[in-house]
């Protein structure tokens, strides 16, 4: 009877001391149990105020799943290079769901496909009535580069301050596709520092922004009317993403897989031959991918990458690099109001940085208070897209020169 | 993945070194520089596109006469909600057969009846635009 009793126990003991609620409490624990927190909080943020809910929700329960102790959906020690290169046999082996989901974001597959699926949904027919709207989408990118200073000023390893920088293209993808290339894993910042960062700020584009373009423009800048852009011809649109693509991919060959994915949806939408691939890459294909993308990424944020110095000072800069992004539009727009007469709104240069369509919308909101009857959704439209273009060209030079 | 990338300056900054001073100011200018040479770039090829398409393949139809008709009268009552002889020439006939059946839907919920005598193009001073893409714009920007 003492036997079966002691057995009993025993067995007992070995599962609690497995379990993860046993990790949950022992030295360390208390971090999960603050992520798993965290995640609630982002999670209440998706669902009741919808904040970006598409990527959200799922980076949420990702970082939900991989603080869970015990589960081993994830595994970050998977991830570090060894002698420069991640043990891809090692991930097949021992990884666990999360794992190999997370080989998409790794092997940068999935951020292109993202962008085919923007590219078939995104019309740039404003960008191509109006060229000069790609200048404000240049500027805007002041953000990333001035935000790289700010970051590298304040003791960031040039890896970290470029995945840093990024945030200010206010591009979830391309944020997501050059802090992949560039933290090799180990460190107290990852992809996943960067992706909450980047769609937390994505999502507070409305609060963020309209102080700054309020501050930086006068009432009577804002109240400009813009002259309505001419009609864009089929055989242009067709043209444009087949231009772009060679342009880009020629100048910055690492901008190529997200620019190219991006203007091989845009010439499926317009080529109008291709219904069912258009179909499929902006439906099915985007949200498989968005929610592997999601979830996997919500996965590198364990504990200890989160609790840390360092995420403080990663969400700190990528509100400036927002901040700088918008600012660096808006006073190439005031630049672009003196060179023409008056004749350009400056509040559709912070739709340069990317955000589509939130940012152009915050412009048409911002131009509406001031005058009802100013519509400036389609002119904003213009820098709006440029800057996803612009953002995709200003990862490549990041990526060609950090290595 | 992908094949190795063409090195623009030869991977000058490495990721986990820190950096100093020289290198984060060569950085943003070189970032700027190449982001906006890569975007004037394209907007020089729009440019010339665009003039190129205005000129040539993209000729407008000619201009609509649209000259000022009497205005709508859709309240003047009638016997039946036929339209009469449309008093715009030219015009698309779909759409004032659209126009009438919305009228004629109007009046049976009412138990009258009107007829169309005209359809008059209005052209509102501000906006410059037509009453659909007014329509269509602020159906666009509403929840601002």
């Amino acid at each position: 009877m003492s036997g079966v009793l002691d057995f009993f126990t025993n067995t007992l003991g070995g599962l609690w001391s497995d379990s993860g609620m046993h990790a949950l409490f022992a030295e360390g624990g208390w971090k999960n149990l603050i992520m798993i927190l965290v995640s609630f909080v982002f999670m209440y943020l998706a669902i009741a105020k919808g904040f970006e809910p598409l990527l959200l929700l799922p980076i949420s329960f990702g970082m939900l799943l991989t603080n869970l102790p015990m589960a081993g959906l994830y595994h970050p020690d998977l991830w570090v290079l060894v002698d420069g290169h991640v043990n891809y046999g090692e991930v097949l082996k021992e990884g666990g769901l999360l794992d190999i989901l997370y080989l998409g974001v790794k092997l940068q597959i999935y951020p292109p496909l993202i962008f085919l699926g923007i590219g078939c949904m995104t019309d740039f027919s404003p960008l191509i009535a109006n060229p000069k709207s790609f200048l404000l989408g240049a500027a805007a990118q002041g953000g990333i580069f001035f935000t790289f200073v700010v970051a590298g000023l304040l003791g960031f390893t040039a890896a970290e301050a470029g995945s840093i920088a990024i945030i200010g293209g206010a591009d979830g993808p391309t944020a997501i596709y050059v802090s992949t290339r560039l933290l090799t894993g180990g460190g107290a910042i990852t992809t996943g520092n960067i992706a909450l960062a980047a769609y937390t700020y994505m999502a507070l584009v409305p609060i963020i922004q309209p102080p700054i373009m309020k501050a930086l423009t006068s009432k009577k800048e804002r109240s400009v009317k813009m002259e309505q852009l001419r009609t864009v011809s089929k055989t242009e649109r067709i043209i444009f993403p087949i231009a772009v693509t060679i342009i880009v991919s020629l100048l910055v060959p690492s901008a190529a897989p997200l620019v190219g994915m991006l203007m091989f949806g845009n010439l499926l939408k317009e080529s109008g031959v291709a219904a069912r691939l258009i179909d499929t890459a902006q439906n099915a294909l985007m949200n498989i991918i968005t929610i592997f993308l999601g979830i996997s990424v919500g996965a590198t944020t364990k504990a200890d990458q989160i609790i840390n110095i360092k995420f403080g000072g990663v969400m700190l800069l990528g509100v400036i690099a927002f901040s700088l992004g918008t600012a660096c539009g808006l006073i190439f727009g005031k630049i672009m109001y003196k060179v023409t007469g008056g004749k350009v709104n400056p509040l559709i240069g912070s739709a340069g940085v990317s955000a589509v369509p939130m940012a152009a919308r915050i412009s048409q909101k911002v131009g509406a208070e001031t005058d009802p009857t100013n519509f400036l959704l389609m002119h904003a439209m213009g820098p709006n897209v440029a800057g996803v273009i612009g953002s995709a060209v200003a990862a490549g030079v990041l990526l060609s020169v950090i290595g | 993945m992908y094949s190795t990338p063409v090195i623009l300056a030869d991977k000058v900054l490495h990721g986990t070194e820190k950096l100093n001073g020289t290198e984060i100011l060569s950085m943003t200018l070189i970032g700027l520089s190449v982001v906006f040479f890569a975007l004037i770039i394209l907007v020089v090829y729009l440019s010339c596109s665009g003039v190129f398409f205005k000129k040539g393949g993209n000729k407008p139809a000619a201009p609509k006469k649209t000259a000022p008709q009497p205005a709508a009268k859709s309240t003047a009552p009638a016997k039946a909600a036929v339209p009469a002889k449309p008093a715009a020439s030219g015009e698309d006939e779909e759409v004032i057969a659209v126009i009438m059946a919305a009228i004629a839907a109007m009046g049976a919920a009412d138990g009258k009846q009107y007829q169309l005598r005209s359809v008059k193009q209005v052209t509102r001073g501000g906006s410059g635009r037509n009453i659909w893409a007014q329509a269509g714009v602020l159906d666009a920007t509403r929840p601002f």
